[in-house]
């Protein structure tokens, strides 16, 4: 991946970190600004100066009272002595009138040196009441005289009173001083710490952003950045991974599904390349396979033959036949084709898989071996893609039993029940471990490395879903591993067949094609040759031409009843030819059978023509005269019905 | 300022419980019965506790009872306080107790102010209105009295006495004829001079100690040449002999409001006053009576709850309600109704507090 990756925290850890930390600040500074600024205030203040104010109140009062009626007392000696007692007992009502309501006590809560000041000046006015009250009575019992003691006292009383209250009240004066400044230190030192808290989250809240963005936000947008090339179809992204977290994860796990896509992407390419190049040399390799073939058929249509030269000729055919139909499954797999679901017997298609990756077998020392009890029951499927599938799977088998010594072994095997065809592809291999079953369907799961692209069983799997079957895998007695392609069985129909080799041996001294005139155009002289010899044999009147113009020329100057031709030709090609008649000679373009190597250059042309006008290299000169007979038997059939119609058939 | 004095010795058990005792400063039997009779008790299976009581030293001490309060609570081993001694202390204390926590069971206490001092203040002694309107009424129907003079002393216990007996004489048509406050320094023979001058009582009305009482007594005995009823409150038996002393000549036509005597027939009763006699030697007061049930119903919350403050106070709280009343020396214990007030006047006779008149 990338050198500078470095081992960090992980994603959710951090965030879970970032919470816990702003929580902590959040909570910290909450806490601090009430509980420890409160209970610092609360110590610095001590206690609640309300009972401390509310009895100074009460005893100023108090005192202002007894200073009101110490003067009534001092007044007394000095009015006329039939007014005194009267007076004195006004004196001594107006004294126990100030009990005349119960007073809670008011001490508890006044801190230890106000209390000591204002309880004794409580207890100064309680003797000064008394002795006011005995003041009083000497002055009711005619004893004013004598109270001169007792006013001196009351005197000295009053001021001690009015200092111990003058005392309390410079205490609660330096007490509230003593409170203004504590407040004012707790409330600077509060704000100070507020500041401090705040310049921590001014600090952090960008440092927490920052890491944020850092860590999430960047390699997120980088991430969303890689998807969106991917999605526009760029497959070289490759994205940098700084930290192995979960983001880090996440981008090498990009990378690597990156690194397939491209890989598959550029296996595809390579794939098309090969599938042309296939498709070109097929028509390379078909035309002297088509020569070799009729060339063989000629001979061995002669009665003389030498019976071992007979066997020769007669594998050489065979050998020939056989290698077009390598050629023609190569082809088949190739090339890019609409997907067409039909009823189909599966076993052809399974033994064309089995056609494309036998060449391995004797190379690798396998042993094959095919149980398909046919008849099979007809599946609904497209056949070239239910081969893919098989093909896949005995690849599959392939790799897993060169892992292991010889005997090496796979085969297929069919079974059929509960309305469904179930196709074993088995192997003698090392086996699937329990543990990789789970993930054996994943896209991108391989075993292989870098050999493989880990599409191979997930792709199978969707084909095969798609026909509504499924594909699994199974327990193997005796290990190895077994898949196994299960497809809902259709209803019995007639299924397609593959079409079978024909035989070599017929009734050659026969002339079906007596009274036919058959037109061969053909660059290739050792195609042309053998073709146009077989037909002439068969009783066809037999004309020649190298290329599409050529033929159009001898089509120009006579007609004739059915036109065999070559598709990829120089000068002309056979395509161009069937676009020119079409034109000039739409009758002649009606009769007109190609034979091709390749079809890709057909398909390639867009002319809209009939599959069953084309005839695949090689193919079974019987076949050839199976394919003329049965146009010229059509178009025959036409001119009946058509009165003046321009075809004639050639006499017999 | 405060030493911390040890009521009693504790005993071998580790984990003794503490309960203050801050009823009484100086000398008092009380405590040592008390102790003996919670020493018992754990023997008997219940949990040890111990008494602690604050040593107050005179000297630079302006509140003794907010300064004791302090400290007892400030002691997380002190679970409940038995105390204080007056209206005044157990009013300042009770706001201390109240902030804190701490119960506190008051045994003689009668300032009406104290059901304003909280939930945590826990009183056994009727207040001074059910036991003025007690007096007040002995004065009317059992002397048959109508013109009274009231002698009170000039604090908080006197004041607040003063205020209630005004009002139950004014109700029962009694006439007060006159009001003399007085201290502890007060000329008291000039005051009933005074008081004499203005008019002559059917009977006096003294709301004092036993010293001020007896005095009192003695000097309308002396000016008048004859004794009149003199109806004291509570305080006046604190103690019998300082009564008896002040006022020999006197003493049959004092007497003296209580609730409780020590010749209550009641078997608890009697229990605690043979305790009493064999501890200290002497009969118990109604004070002594009342500070034993506020001790022992502390303990029996204790035993019951455990060392918990809350738990012990909502137990007290619940006696009555949603337990049973303690069965206490002064009769059946409870916190959630007022307590009847006294039922009985007592007399000094021969030294001995003796029941004369009672409903």
């Amino acid at each position: 991946m990338v050198g500078r990756q470095r081992r960090a925290i992980s994603v959710r850890a951090l965030l879970l970190l970032l919470v816990a930390v702003g929580s902590a600040y959040v909570i910290g500074l909450t806490a601090y600004l009430t509980a420890l600024q409160l209970s610092t205030s609360r110590s610095e203040l001590r206690y609640d100066p309300e009972p401390t104010l509310r009895l100074f109140d009460q005893l100023t009062h108090r005192a202002a009272g007894l200073a009101a009626l110490t003067t009534e007392a001092r007044r007394l000696p000095t009015l006329p002595r039939d007014q005194q007692p009267e007076a004195a007992r006004r004196l001594r009502a107006a004294v126990v009138e100030t009990f005349a309501q119960p007073a809670p006590d008011l001490y508890a809560g006044v801190p230890y040196a106000s209390r000591i000041r204002l309880l004794e000046a409580d207890a100064r006015m309680s003797r000064l009441e008394t002795v006011l009250v005995e003041v009083a009575a000497l002055t009711e019992v005619g004893r004013a005289t004598a109270a001169d003691p007792y006013l001196a006292a009351a005197d000295s009383l009053t001021g001690e009173v009015t200092a111990g209250l003058m005392a309390a009240h410079q205490l609660n004066v330096a007490d509230l001083i003593r409170r203004e400044r504590a407040l004012k230190r707790v409330a600077r030192e509060g704000y100070q710490a507020l500041l401090a808290w705040l310049v921590v989250g001014i600090i952090g809240l960008p440092l927490a952003i920052l890491v944020v963005r850092r860590r999430l936000g960047k390699p997120l947008a980088s991430l969303e950045e890689g998807l969106t090339r991917v999605a526009e179809g760029d497959l070289s992204v490759h994205l940098p991974v700084r930290h192995l977290d979960e983001v880090g994860r996440l981008t090498e796990h990009f990378n690597d599904m990156t690194r397939v896509l491209r890989e598959r992407a550029e296996e595809q390419g390579r794939f098309i390349a090969a599938g042309q190049l296939i498709a070109g040399v097929a028509h390379e390799v078909n035309n002297p396979l088509m020569a070799i073939t009729a060339m063989a058929q000629i001979r061995l249509g002669k009665p003389d033959l030498d019976p071992e030269v007979r066997d020769d000729l007669q594998q050489i055919a065979r050998q020939a036949r056989r290698a077009g139909k390598l050629v023609s499954g190569l082809l088949r797999f190739v090339q890019a084709r609409d997907r067409h679901s039909r009823l189909l017997d599966v076993a052809p298609v399974v033994r064309q898989a089995v056609d494309l990756v036998s060449y391995q077998f004797a190379v690798s020392e396998i042993t094959f071996e095919a149980e398909l009890t046919e008849p099979l029951p007809p599946v609904l499927a497209d056949a070239a893609r239910l081969e893919q599938v098989f093909v896949n799977l005995l690849s599959n088998a392939v790799d897993a039993v060169r892992q292991v010594p010889p005997p090496r072994r796979l085969g297929v095997r069919s079974h059929v029940g509960k309305g469904r065809l179930l196709i074993e592809c088995w192997d003698n291999g090392p086996g699937i471990p329990p543990e990789l079953r789970r993930r054996l369907f994943r896209p991108f799961f391989t075993t292989k490395g870098r050999r493989g692209t880990g599409l191979g069983l997930y792709i199978s799997r969707q084909i095969v879903r798609e026909f509504g079957g499924d594909l699994f895998t199974a327990d193997r007695e005796g290990g190895g591993a077994t898949f196994v392609v299960a497809l809902p069985a259709a209803a019995a129909g007639e299924a397609t067949a593959a079409p079978a080799d024909p035989p070599d041996d017929r009734d050659v001294a026969a002339t079906p094609l007596s009274g036919v005139t058959v037109l061969v155009v053909d660059d290739e002289d050792a195609v042309r040759r053998p073709i146009a010899a077989f037909l002439e044999r068969r009783g066809a009147v037999v004309r020649t031409a190298v290329n599409g113009r050529d033929a159009m020329d001898q089509l120009a100057r006579e007609p004739v009843d059915v036109v065999l031709a070559d598709i990829r030709m120089p000068v002309m090609t056979g395509v161009e030819m069937l676009g020119a008649l079409r034109t000039s000679n739409p009758g002649a373009a009606e009769r007109l059978l190609f034979l091709s190597g390749d079809l890709t250059s057909l398909a390639a042309s867009g002319l809209p023509v009939p599959r069953d006008r084309i005839l695949l290299k090689p193919i079974d000169l019987v076949e050839i005269e199976r394919r003329i007979l049965e146009l010229f038997e059509l178009d025959r059939g036409r001119a009946a019905m058509a009165v003046g119609a321009p075809l004639t058939p050639a006499p017999s | 300022m405060c030493a911390l004095l040890l009521g009693a010795a504790c005993r071998d058990d580790p984990r003794p419980v503490f309960l203050g005792y801050a009823f009484r400063v100086g000398p008092d039997p009380l405590m040592r019965v008390a102790q003996d009779a919670l020493d018992s008790a754990a023997t008997a299976g219940g949990r040890p506790i111990r008494l602690f009581r604050l040593k107050v030293s005179d000297a630079g001490t302006d509140d003794p009872e907010i300064e004791q309060a302090e400290t007892l609570a400030g002691m997380p081993e002190i679970i409940g306080v038995i105390g204080h001694p007056d209206s005044r202390g157990s009013l300042a204390a009770a706001a201390i107790y109240d902030k804190v926590g701490v119960p506190q069971v008051i045994p003689t206490a009668t300032a009406r102010l104290l059901k304003q001092a909280g939930p945590w203040s826990l009183w056994l002694a009727p207040d001074d209105s059910v036991e003025a309107a007690f007096m007040a009424r002995f004065v009317s129907e059992a002397i048959g009295a109508r013109r009274v003079t009231l002698f009170f002393g000039n604090n908080a216990y006197g004041r607040d006495f003063r205020y209630w007996m005004t009002g139950e004489l004014a109700a029962r048509g009694v006439a007060l004829v006159d009001e003399m406050p007085f201290d502890r320094q007060s000329d008291l023979a000039l005051l009933v001079e005074a008081s004499l001058a203005r008019d002559h009582p059917a009977a006096l009305i003294v709301v004092g100690q036993a010293y001020e009482t007896g005095t009192i007594a003695r000097l309308v005995h002396e000016r008048l040449g004859r004794a009149i009823p003199v109806v004291a409150a509570d305080g006046a038996l604190e103690p019998p002999a300082a009564l008896a002393a002040a006022a020999p000549a006197a003493l049959d036509s004092i007497f003296v409001a209580s609730f409780w005597t020590p010749d209550d027939p009641d078997p608890v009763s009697r229990a605690f006053v043979e305790r009493f006699r064999r501890i200290a030697g002497r009969d118990p007061l109604p004070g002594d009576a009342l500070g034993y049930d506020a001790t022992m119903v502390l303990a029996a919350a204790v035993n019951a709850v455990g060392p918990d403050r809350r738990a012990v106070r909502d137990w007290l709280a619940g006696l009555g309600v949603v337990r049973p009343a303690h069965q206490g020396v002064t009769g059946p214990l409870r916190f959630d109704v007022e307590r009847p007030g006294p039922v009985m006047m007592l007399q000094v006779r021969g030294g001995r507090v003796v029941r004369v008149a009672g409903w």
